[in-house]
């Protein structure tokens, strides 16, 4: 590298035209192999996402019409006085501070467990132990979304399902309580992401601050309450953000297989509205609309929990 | 670490196979001009599998490449509209859905009137073709015919017991029921939870939608009347659509809310339903799997929901003539008869319908020939949107929000106030 450098130096050397022409040539190089991701990015991020404001303010409806035109707020004014959108929104609020609290709780609950039994494992069944259950994680959230779905519609079904049988109920889950089993299929298939970060989190940990803690007679109790916690809380709440932004912008496919949104619009989240607008209504301007509107809801959500962190202590 | 130029070239070589592929024409299929394809927007399912099965019959005959592109039905009504409304260009013949399509397909879309690009003595063969031509254009072209149908135990309907304790309840014998008064006693009557339950609907919105056409057009009403331009949701027919709906649903099995036909298939199979109306897509697997235990029947109304994907070729179709050689081929005698053997759906031509090999395989052909004149589909020309409406006042008259007269009435007069049938 030092003869590489001593090269291009006397280059520049030379002369100052020949100092520009260098420099340029590494301006127009870094352009050129700048310029392909700026088009990638351009082209499928920053496009769609304009296309979806310039949409938002038009009525494009092509089965009505192929003309797309100007209307103003108009597509606002109809998602801010429309009942299904205000009760969608409601839902899918209710879904994500619900769902991402399961997810939080139970995965930083096993990501504890584990990561002490991880720690703690002195003998070789307890390595192996540690290492299975990891493992065994994982396959919620390596499963396919439909494929997880489906599983839990087979369980929770009201004549054939394993878990009415195994309670003893007679209970339709998804029509009589279809919100929070949709909540609890989501819960299961995303607590593993929660669950595998904190695990990494609590890991890196020193080892010596447990030491420390235990010497001046803390208990188990007090050393998550006063180490790991504090320790991990930057993650938990990085974790807990993205999974709010994901959880209020995708929730999609669980719904779609599970209860399709009812029984009537009970667990019609704020994705399939959009969706159902989109492309069973064909009513773009208006599922446009209520794209902005959940891009816009989804940022404020991970700003506010992300300045939450920064002005709690850590 | 230093590599040899001979290991440099071979890491370039994924570089540029990659590059070549981009730079190629990316066809997949292996044919000298565009002219020689048939390009093909069709939905996955059983009846895209028999034209796929079948096409190289086609692309024998005709030497023209069938590219028979299978969408999800989530995508199929923004490609359908793409193609024919906005005039995308993509494909030579678009599948179209007869019952829900249908009448913004006559009204709005840009497409060939295939009377002048078929034969007529093919063209004249065609069953109910009045309900494909609009101010005598003919828009499409239906792959076959199927509608939904009443299923029922034929076991229990001729057990001499149940015979006898239902003429005893009812006044009058156990056999399929030929009005809605009948059909609720014989839901009633089998209602034995929970080992059984008397009927079965639906509930996903979709589904609940597809029940209560049933119910409507079983009752002679219909969504909108073309002619004034009018919806007709809170007809006397749509109440009385809705009012049998809540009045059915009481002997559903529980969970059905947030089931689909496809459910109600594997209850009756189970043995936990008496009795459903359904597409007759079913009747196959259950003449397969239970021949002696379900029967079939008309359904207990005057009219009958049109299922059928219908061929249309799009004004901006880039091949018009080779998606008229793939049609003609769908609706040849040769073709329509396959189908029907394979599908169990009944042919679209008069001569295939006598047919004595189809007439064999179509168990029950004559139950299907009295509902075939019958037919009808939604005459209004936003039926996805007209469809959700339609199950959110369901899903009031349902949770008693509102009665079901007051329900249609919601969707008339608040809903969809100020909306036309054709828009």
């Amino acid at each position: 590298m030092s003869s590489r450098r001593q090269v291009r130096g006397s280059r520049s050397r030379g002369s100052a035209a020949g100092f520009l022409t260098w420099n340029r040539r590494v301006q127009f190089t870094g352009i050129g192999l700048t310029l392909p991701a700026l088009v990638f990015a351009f082209a499928f991020m920053v496009y769609p996402v304009a296309n979806v404001v310039f949409l938002s303010f038009h009525q494009y409806s092509p089965i009505r019409s192929a003309d797309t035109t100007y209307t103003g707020l108009s597509n606002y004014s109809w998602l801010a006085t429309s009942d299904i959108v205000g009760h969608s929104i409601w839902v899918t609020i209710v879904f994500t501070v619900v769902s991402v609290a399961i997810e939080m709780a139970v995965g930083l609950a096993l990501a504890t467990l584990l990561a002490t039994l991880v720690i703690e494992s002195r003998h070789l069944f307890g390595r192996v132990l540690s290492r299975v259950l990891l493992s065994s994680f994982i396959l919620p959230f390596a499963a396919p979304a439909i494929a997880g779905a489906i599983a839990w519609k087979m369980l929770l079904h009201p004549q054939f399902g394993p878990v009415d049988a195994i309670l003893r109920t007679d209970i339709a889950w998804f029509s009589q309580f279809p919100l929070a089993s949709v909540i609890v299929a989501d819960a299961w298939k995303t607590m593993p992401f929660v669950l595998f970060l904190l695990f990494a989190a609590i890991l890196s940990i020193e080892p010596e601050q447990y030491e420390a803690a235990r010497l001046d007679g803390a208990n188990g109790w007090q050393e998550f309450r006063y180490l790991t916690l504090p320790s991990i809380m930057p993650v938990l709440a990085v974790v807990a953000a993205f999974r709010a932004v994901d959880a209020f912008t995708k929730i999609f496919d669980v719904v779609f297989v599970t209860t399709g949104g009812g029984p009537g619009n009970d667990t019609q989240v704020f994705p399939l509205l959009i969706w159902r607008t989109a492309f069973d209504f064909l009513n773009f301007g208006q599922a446009s609309a209520l794209a902005v509107v959940a891009v816009l809801v989804s940022a404020g959500l991970g700003a506010s929990l992300l300045a939450i962190r920064r002005l709690s202590p850590a | 670490m230093r590599f040899g130029i001979g290991v440099r070239l071979l890491a370039l070589l994924p570089a540029v196979a990659l590059l070549a592929t981009a730079c190629s024409n990316g066809t997949t299929t292996t044919t000298s001009s565009s002219a020689k394809v048939v390009r093909v927007l069709a939905v996955a399912g059983p009846e895209t599998d028999a034209l796929i099965k079948y096409a190289p019959d086609f692309e024998k005959s005709t030497g023209i490449t069938a590219s028979i592109e299978q969408v999800a039905r989530p995508l199929w009504g923004q490609r359908k509209v793409r193609e024919l409304i906005e005039n995308a260009g993509l494909y030579d013949v678009v599948m179209t859905g007869g019952g829900d399509d249908n009448l913004w397909v006559k009204y709005k879309a840009h497409v060939k009137d295939l009377s002048k690009l078929l034969p007529a003595d093919q063209v004249d063969q065609l069953i109910l073709k009045d309900k494909f031509t609009y101010n005598g254009k003919l828009v499409g072209i239906p792959q076959y015919y199927n509608f939904p149908m009443l299923f029922y135990r034929k076991d229990l309907f001729s057990n001499p017991t149940e015979q006898a304790n239902f003429k005893t309840k009812y006044g009058h014998d156990l056999a399929p029921p030929t009005s809605y008064d009948q059909m609720y006693q014989i839901a009633e009557f089998f209602n034995r939870p929970p080992n059984m339950y008397g009927f079965f609907i639906g509930g996903v919105d979709w589904s609940v939608y597809l029940d209560d056409t049933y119910f409507v057009y079983g009752l002679g009403g219909n969504y909108g009347d073309p002619t004034s331009n009018q919806l007709t949701l809170n007809s006397p027919q749509q109440k009385q659509a809705m009012n049998w709906l809540v009045k059915f649903s009481k002997f559903n099995p529980p969970g059905w809310q947030t089931e689909n036909f496809f459910d109600g298939d594997q209850l009756v199979q189970n043995g936990k339903v008496a009795m459903y109306q359904n597409w007759f897509y079913i009747w196959k697997t259950f003449q397969q799997k239970m021949p002696d235990k379900i029967g079939m029947a008309p359904l207990a109304g005057t009219g009958a929901h049109l299922g059928a994907f219908v061929a249309t070729i799009p004004d901006a179709a880039p091949n018009a003539g080779n998606g008229a050689k793939f049609i003609q081929w769908m609706m040849s005698a040769t073709y329509q008869k396959q189908q029907a053997i394979e599908t169990g759906n009944l042919p679209i031509r008069r001569d295939v319908l006598q047919d004595p090999d189809v007439r064999k395989a179509l168990v029950g052909i004559d139950q299907f020939e009295k509902v075939l004149p019958n037919l009808q589909y939604n005459q209004t020309t936003w039926v996805g949107e007209l469809s959700a409406g339609v199950s959110e006042a369901i899903a009031k008259a349902l949770k008693g929000d509102l009665s079901p007269d007051a329900a249609a009435d919601w969707l008339q007069n608040e809903k969809f106030k100020g909306r036309k049938a054709i828009e």
